[in-house]
């Protein structure tokens, strides 16, 4: 009984941790995020995540499908609720943070009850990278929570030998929905198929496959299934995602390597975790997964080349940390934690995607260049109008967000837009069309109003890259 | 049940029986050394490993303490004399008042040593005693014969007569006929003058009743696999054999003589002391087939065959509260006639109770099937029961709500199951019920690793009819429960409510609902009809959707994860045909819609030996 109390008081020691610790970190990435934004940090796929949303809950009309079906629609579909209550600009940073708190909880159960948990939790916590995956509301922060999830529980599952049900069943669950977050966790469902088929049961490999694998590929056949119904083409997404071409790929593989050189630098834990892992064969599949997504999808994907993607190795050193043979390996993971941290801020300006760059730059004060500055001036502007502005936000969708208010507007989600896309002024007061040295729809379909040759357009304001007509015949 | 003497005078009753030549020294010694593990009784040692017949060991007890014995089959039993002593006074003593002899009481007894219940006789009737031995088989028959209708109306009626509001006898409140009449106006009114709104409105409580229903399911699919082994179950085989308890075992049969072989066999494989085994098989009076094969296999003194009268309602609950009656022991557990449980499934149960709330009313044991690869039903049905009773179970209990019981190896505490009413034989799916009843009454239900293995059934038609009984039961238990809904919340609290909705209600209103769901789906993926736009606003498109793409295939990824625990990998590939199985649910949930109106209390009796491991057997015999 005595000890029975024990382990009850020691549950709800670890209960009260754990609470105080999601909260200060939630708090933590949160302000980092509002503060980042205060300074005109704005990060790209916050802003087109939102807006996105704004279209489907707020549009005209709002539909499911206005959230482009390109990417995987979770992220879009976590944004729902705030752009619906008009919350929208603290959504991204809001949901990143919890995501973040969420990480470093999962992070903080992995470890061993040590003296030096604190010691390695924290420069995880403050490292600029988990700092910018954490804070700046795109959804690398939710891929990371349920990745560094999945590797948790499926290490439990190969470390029972196949006798943990439960962690079996969630991590299939978690690596599946995954799916619907980024399409590069297929890159970490491949290699870990070798992990299951290394089985003298045949039986056994088919179910585990079967169970491994049913919740990645339903998912998928789910989201080609509304990408034909929706769009007429089962391979939409794959057909309108970014793939870096061949050519591209052997141009940019020098900064491949030179972001893997600089992950490493940043999280050298990783190395001092794979010293002990390589010894357990049996792991070392798992535990090298993270790096198969952060090479794959830097070499295949040309929006994705982001070191944030290796604060997954930083995630799956800690959750490793349990393997470590000695204390002194752990002082070891602990130093080599406090040392990338230390390195991220003062190699910040080195990194190969400029968004991270201008984050970190943004908080510790040395970048003075306000992100989408022109879109929220232009956005402002519109604001102020009365009617409905014909608009492409296919590149710009940043001032649809900024305004807020997509019923303004007309724009391509809708069938109206195709429909008068060579004459908008039958159906728009106003038009908004950037220089034609940037991709517009209205500018290939009207090459005259930008040139101000339209003699239904009437120029009213110049603001950055783009012209803001009025129709001179427009009746409401 | 008294037979034999204490351990002083052991050696005596022995040594009568050896002296009668009715034993020798081997058998006797053998007794001896199972007593001194086991302890208790001599006698019963002896009679429940057949290494004496009952009726002989009687005969040398009433030798030995000087007292007649009485065949209370040839014996006349005066009816006042009967009335003297109240049904379960003589139940409970198990002794029989048989006439006034020079104004003396004869009373038959099968323990003439308890000076207790002398005492008490003569208390209540204000006459001396004249003690006689009988067994306990001739007072059961006396009972059964001489107070046969009250019998009856306990085992029937009781429930109805003193918790009325449990009992599924009248199905519908009053309140519910009308509730159910008005509601139907409603929509009839709202489908006649407005029939988009009434489609969109029914199509959107189904949609979200049908989403929660298959969430909490994954929920407690969860929960269920988060389960580990528990301490206590493993410690079952601490349990010395002295100290474990009388445990009373029920196994209602009706035409199943075929299986009669397999079931002695099973019962003999448990590993629990004989003598404290008190098995009770409940034959149907017109049953006479099953009795007779019964009675040519000559089981050991500790199988006890037991004939209900007909009456009606004619089902098993009826039949397990007959037993209920004359059990004897201190637990007591259901196994129908196919069942394999695991050998060592009682002192698990007994070491749970232990270890369990004080409050704790009944242990299920996990049920599976042994003809798993059969044939396509019976392969269903085993990823099915896994997933049941290896997740869904062990997730109710740690939710803490209600757990609706198995059909057998649910294992009570005798005297808190007779507390609670017994089971309910207007309910065709009566354990389901017990497990709701015992929760408003503020009693636990756990759940036990032990399984129990059963026979699947294999054909199709016994399927359905199976499955009709326990739909239409889920729907008799929503119904007897939903009666005052507010006072339900008050006995078992609003989340275990919520989770009674979502499981007890909800389970049968997802096999009604899916082949509609399925039929609107693939009439608009074939014709792309418009016609159903506006019953399917966006947003219920999107959730009918989900529901019926993301909640089918959960379900069927649950299925896949339910073999795996029990390592029946060979399985797994068949969970992805679960949609068709789902085809057969549907059915037998519309044909239980359609009985419940029609014939509420009808049993569909599901025929069990007709597996070809009983053929094979068969023929090998």
């Amino acid at each position: 009984m005595e000890y029975q109390g024990y382990l009850q008081q020691e549950s709800k020691q670890r209960k009260t941790v754990h609470i105080l610790v999601f909260f200060s970190t939630f708090f933590f990435y949160f302000y980092m995020g509002m503060l980042a934004h205060e300074k005109g940090f704005w990060g790209a796929e916050e802003v087109y995540l939102g807006e996105k949303a704004l279209l489907a809950v707020r549009g005209e009309p709002a539909r499911f499908e206005n959230i482009g079906l390109t990417y995987p629609p979770f992220p879009f579909m976590l944004r729902f609720l705030p752009a619906y209550l008009g919350l929208h600009p603290y959504a991204g940073a809001f949901l990143s943070s919890v995501s973040g708190a969420l990480t470093i909880l999962v992070l903080l159960s992995s470890l061993r009850k040590t003296g030096i948990s604190t010691l390695i939790i924290t420069p995880v916590i403050v490292n600029p990278l988990f700092i910018y995956t954490f804070s700046s509301g795109g959804s690398a922060g939710l891929f990371l929570l349920l990745l560094s999830l999945f590797t948790f529980y499926f290490k439990r599952f190969i470390e029972s030998k196949g006798e943990d049900t439960f962690a079996f069943f969630i991590s299939s669950l978690i690596l599946g929905f995954s799916f619907l977050i980024r399409y590069e966790a297929v890159f970490f469902l491949m290699p870990l198929i070798f992990t299951l088929i290394q089985d003298k049961n045949r039986w056994r490999v088919v179910s585990k496959l079967l169970i491994f694998t049913f919740p990645s590929l339903f998912l998928s056949t789910g989201w080609t299934y509304i990408n034909w119904l929706y769009k007429g083409d089962p391979f939409h997404f794959i057909h309108t995602f970014g793939l870096i071409s061949f050519e591209t790929t052997l141009r940019e593989h020098k900064s491949l390597f030179y972001s893997f050189a600089l992950a490493i630098i940043l999280f050298p834990s990783y190395l001092v975790s794979l010293y002990h892992v390589a010894r357990q064969p049996n792991l070392l599949i798992l535990f090298l997964s993270p790096l198969a997504v952060a090479l794959t999808s830097t070499l295949l994907l040309d929006n994705m080349v982001s070191t944030s993607y290796f604060c997954l190795l930083g995630s799956v050193s800690l959750i490793f940390e349990s393997n470590l043979g000695s204390n002194a390996s752990r002082y070891l993971l602990a130093i080599a934690l406090i040392a990338g941290a230390l390195i991220g801020y003062t190699l910040s300006d080195r990194t190969t995607w400029g968004e991270e760059r201008d984050f970190i730059k943004t908080l510790i004060g040395t970048h003075k260049d306000e992100r989408f500055k022109e879109e929220k001036e232009l956005a402002n502007y519109l604001k102020s109008l009365q009617g409905k502005i014909f608009f492409d936000d296919t590149y710009d969708y940043a001032v649809v967000f900024f305004h807020g208010d997509p019923k303004s507007f007309v724009l391509p989600y809708q069938m109206e837009f195709g429909f008068y896309l060579k004459a908008p002024f039958f159906i728009a007061r106003y038009v908004v069309v950037p220089h034609p040295k940037y991709r517009n729809m209205i500018n290939e379909n009207n090459p005259f109003i930008f040139p101000e040759q339209d003699p239904n357009w009437e120029l009213v304001e110049k603001i950055g890259k783009w012209k803001i007509f009025a129709a001179r015949y427009h009746k409401d | 049940m008294a037979v034999g003497l204490d351990y002083k005078s052991r050696s005596r009753i022995g040594e009568i029986l050896l002296r009668e030549g009715l034993i020798d020294e081997a058998k006797l010694s053998l007794a001896l050394e199972l007593q001194r593990e086991w302890g208790g009784r001599l006698g019963r040692i002896l009679i429940s490993y057949g290494l004496v017949r009952r009726l002989d060991l009687y005969k040398a007890l009433s030798k030995q303490l000087n007292l007649p014995f009485l065949d209370l089959r040839d014996e006349r039993i005066d009816l006042e004399a009967l009335k003297l002593l109240s049904l379960n006074f003589m139940k409970e003593n198990e002794v029989i008042p048989i006439r006034i002899e020079d104004g003396k009481l004869l009373v038959a007894m099968t323990d003439p040593l308890q000076e207790n219940t002398e005492k008490e006789i003569e208390r209540i009737t204000g006459l001396p005693v004249k003690k006689a031995i009988t067994t306990e088989l001739d007072i059961i028959w006396v009972l059964g014969t001489y107070f046969k209708e009250e019998l009856k109306q306990q085992t029937i009626e009781l429930l109805a007569r003193e918790k009325a509001e449990f009992s599924a006898k009248k199905i519908l409140a009053n309140w519910q006929i009308v509730a159910f009449y008005t509601f139907s106006t409603v929509f009839l009114y709202l489908l006649f003058f407005k029939p988009i709104l009434a489609f969109y409105v029914a199509n959107s409580i189904v949609q979200t009743f049908f989403f929660l229903s298959v969430m909490f399911k994954l929920v407690l699919s969860l929960l269920g696999a988060k389960t580990r082994k528990r301490e206590e179950e493993a410690g079952a085989h601490q349990i010395r054999d002295s100290e474990l308890p009388d445990y009373t075992i029920l196994i209602p049969v009706y035409k199943e003589a075929r299986v009669i072989p397999h079931l002695i066999e099973s019962i003999r494989r448990i590993d629990y002391p004989k003598s404290k085994l008190d098995v009770k098989i409940l034959f149907e009076e017109d049953d006479i087939e099953t009795l007779v094969a019964a009675k040519e296999l000559k089981p050991e003194g500790f199988f006890e065959f037991i004939v209900v009268p007909h009456s009606f309602p004619k089902t098993k609950p009826k039949a397990c509260n007959w037993g209920l009656q004359f059990a004897r022991g201190k637990y007591i557990t259901i196994y129908d006639a196919e069942d394999r449980p695991e050998p060592d499934q009682l002192k698990k149960a007994i070491s749970t109770f232990r270890n369990s709330p004080l409050n704790t009313v009944c242990v299920q044991a996990r049920l599976n099937y042994y003809n798993k690869y059969e044939n396509f039903l019976t392969r269903m049905f085993t990823l099915e029961y896994s997933y049941w009773f290896d997740y869904i179970l062990p997730g109710l209990e740690l939710l803490g709500v209600p757990i609706p019981l198995g059909g057998t190896s649910n294992h009570f505490v005798t005297e808190r199951l007779k507390e609670i009413g017994g089971w309910d034989p207007f309910n065709v799916t009566e354990d389901a019920d017990l497990g709701v009843r015992a929760a408003r009454l503020g009693y636990t239900v756990r759940t036990l690793d032990s399984t129990t293995y059963e026979e699947a059934t294999s054909r199709l038609k016994n399927w359905i009819n199976q499955r009709t009984r326990w739909i239409k039961g889920y729907m008799q238990t929503y119904a007897v429960h939903m009666r005052n809904p507010f006072r339900l919340i008050r006995e078992i609290g609003l989340k275990s409510f919520i989770g009674f909705q979502l499981f007890i209600g909800g389970t049968p209103f997802v096999f009604l609902v899916n082949p509609v769901l399925w039929i609107l789906y693939i009439v608009w993926l074939l014709t792309q009809t418009r016609v159903l736009e506006p019953i399917f606003p966006p947003w219920v498109l999107y959730f009918s959707l989900l529901n019926l793409l993301i909640g089918n295939s959960m379900i069927v990824f649950m299925n896949m994860i339910a073999v795996w625990r029990r390592k029946l990998y060979r399985l797994t590939p068949w969970a992805l045909l679960s949609p068709f199985y789902w085809i057969l649910h549907s059915i037998a949930a519309w044909n239980a819609q359609i009985q419940l109106v029609s014939n509420p209390f009808y049993w569909e009796k599901t025929p069990h030996g007709i597996s070809r491991i009983f053929t094979a057997r068969k023929q090998t015999t």
